[in-house]
């Protein structure tokens, strides 16, 4: 074990954990936009008779496909995990931005959740459901979609910040370069689209406008790309720190194992 | 630190190659920039399926409000030019004055926009109105978002440039604030032209 209490099995989960972003995002888009085929979605100023025709149209795939959502959106938390511990070995133990980026980590994940069970009931029972209450559905499932940004972007500013800051350990090189946090805020800021979408029905702002959705979920997506290479590397670089490098291969020729116990504590 | 003969050759070095801010504070206005350029093209490409619904209803429009505005923010850049200018020189009070002008003209921009759209929504006119309206007010309430956002920046700009004694991260903000604040002006000198001069 060493000083900081991991073993080598915890770097193992902890890989898998970061794992979990690019498995999640894979899996929320294949589920949303092919399975349940909401990309383009119902639009915002469709009547309510549209809007229902577009859930009867194709129930059962709607149904898998929620639920598909619903299956993979708690991998972000897992994810977010994975970097509230970076992060952490970063700050110092006493530090608050790895706990505010895993609170809105933490809440994005049920964000997803929240809005896939609205659609899902909007599915349900579609056939002979009033158009009122499918589309009253629909539009609650975007408002939890959109309206909830502010927690992933404060997970996004959160882990930004950090990255500016001093290194609590004196590392001459950051656990994470510094574009990445003016990365992480841009793509924060263009969250900020979603506050026009109730105002605008049509165009690049409503919940099916090119800035609102394309632009934002697609900064969400990269970002989430961008920061789980980062994530691994850093882990690597934390286990390598903490157990020493990994042995390619031992002296008698066979595939090496890393020491249970440390090289050197740190 | 380096041997006082060393100084002044690496000081020229560093003034030829240095970014200003760093280059990550790059990757957020460009790509800030390039958020605005689809936003343009979405403009553009629904004028050109509505020109004469977007001809009228830009004669709505009051061209003193855009221009005025334009002026402010041209004012408040130069402004905040000759701060970031002041403040390399440790001539920290005028700095200091020129941030605190700088910010008077974002403040004026902010109630001349309130006096705009309230002016266009007594008239009845909202972003539902038609596509054009929807544009206006998309374009300029997402640009008035990044104002505030810059306008925040210029108070971070303005503490810096009081303190006393600087802080070696002190050249860094000051250069990535006032780059943020020239993307805010470049935006609405290219918003201006777009809402309130159509060409066909």
């Amino acid at each position: 074990m060493t000083s900081t209490g991991t073993g080598a099995h915890d770097f193992r989960i902890w890989r898998i954990c970061a794992w979990a972003g690019p498995v999640y995002a894979v899996g929320e888009l294949v589920s949303w936009a092919g399975i349940a085929r909401f990309l383009p979605p119902p639009r915002e100023n469709w009547s309510a008779d549209r809007v229902a025709g577009f859930y009867r149209g194709h129930e059962v795939a709607i149904r898998i496909g929620m639920e598909g959502v619903l299956i993979f959106a708690l991998l972000y938390a897992l994810w977010s995990v994975a970097i509230a511990r970076v992060m952490r070995r970063a700050e110092g133990p006493e530090g608050l931005l790895s706990s505010i980026q895993l609170i809105g980590g933490i809440i994005t994940a049920l964000i997803t959740m929240g809005c896939a069970v609205f659609w899902l009931t909007a599915s349900f029972r579609a056939q002979t459901r009033a158009p009122d209450e499918i589309q009253s559905l629909n539009d609650t499932g975007w408002m939890v979609f959109d309206m909830t940004v502010m927690a992933t972007l404060i997970q996004m500013v959160a882990f930004g910040v950090l990255w500016l800051l001093r290194d609590a350990r004196g590392r001459a090189t950051p656990l994470m370069p510094r574009w990445v946090s003016y990365a992480s805020f841009w793509m924060a800021a263009t969250f900020f689209s979603v506050f026009f979408m109730p105002s605008f029905a049509t165009g690049p702002l409503s919940w099916q406008g090119i800035v609102t959705l394309y632009v934002a979920l697609g900064a969400f997506f990269a970002w989430i790309g961008i920061v789980s290479v980062l994530l691994l590397r850093a882990i690597r670089r934390i286990e390598a720190e903490e157990l020493g490098p990994a042995p390619a291969v031992s002296a008698d020729g066979a595939p090496a194992t890393r020491p249970s116990e440390p090289v050197a504590a740190l | 630190m380096l041997r006082p003969a060393l100084e002044p050759a690496v000081a020229a070095r560093d003034r030829e190659r240095r970014t200003p801010g760093e280059a990550g504070v790059w990757v957020f206005i460009l790509g800030d920039m390039t958020v605005f350029a689809v936003f343009f093209g979405a403009f553009l490409v629904a004028r050109s399926k509505q020109p004469a619904v977007f001809a009228a209803s830009r004669e709505d429009l009051v061209v003193a409000f855009g221009a005025v505005n334009t002026l402010l923010l041209l004012t408040s850049s130069l402004l905040v030019a000759r701060a970031v200018r002041a403040h390399r020189a440790a001539r920290s009070r005028e700095a200091v004055s020129l941030v605190g002008a700088a910010g008077v003209c974002a403040l004026l921009f902010v109630a001349l926009k309130g006096v705009e759209w309230g002016e266009r929504l007594s008239h009845h006119t909202t972003p539902g109105t038609n596509d054009f309206f929807m544009y206006y007010f998309a374009l300029t309430g997402v640009h008035l978002l990044h104002l505030l956002l810059g306008s925040a920046g210029l108070a971070v700009l303005w503490r810096t440039v009081r303190r006393p004694a600087p802080r070696p991260a002190d050249r860094l903000i000051v250069e990535c604030v006032a780059s943020y604040w020239h993307m805010v002006d470049l935006l609405w000198v290219v918003i201006f032209p777009l809402l309130y001069f159509a060409s066909t």
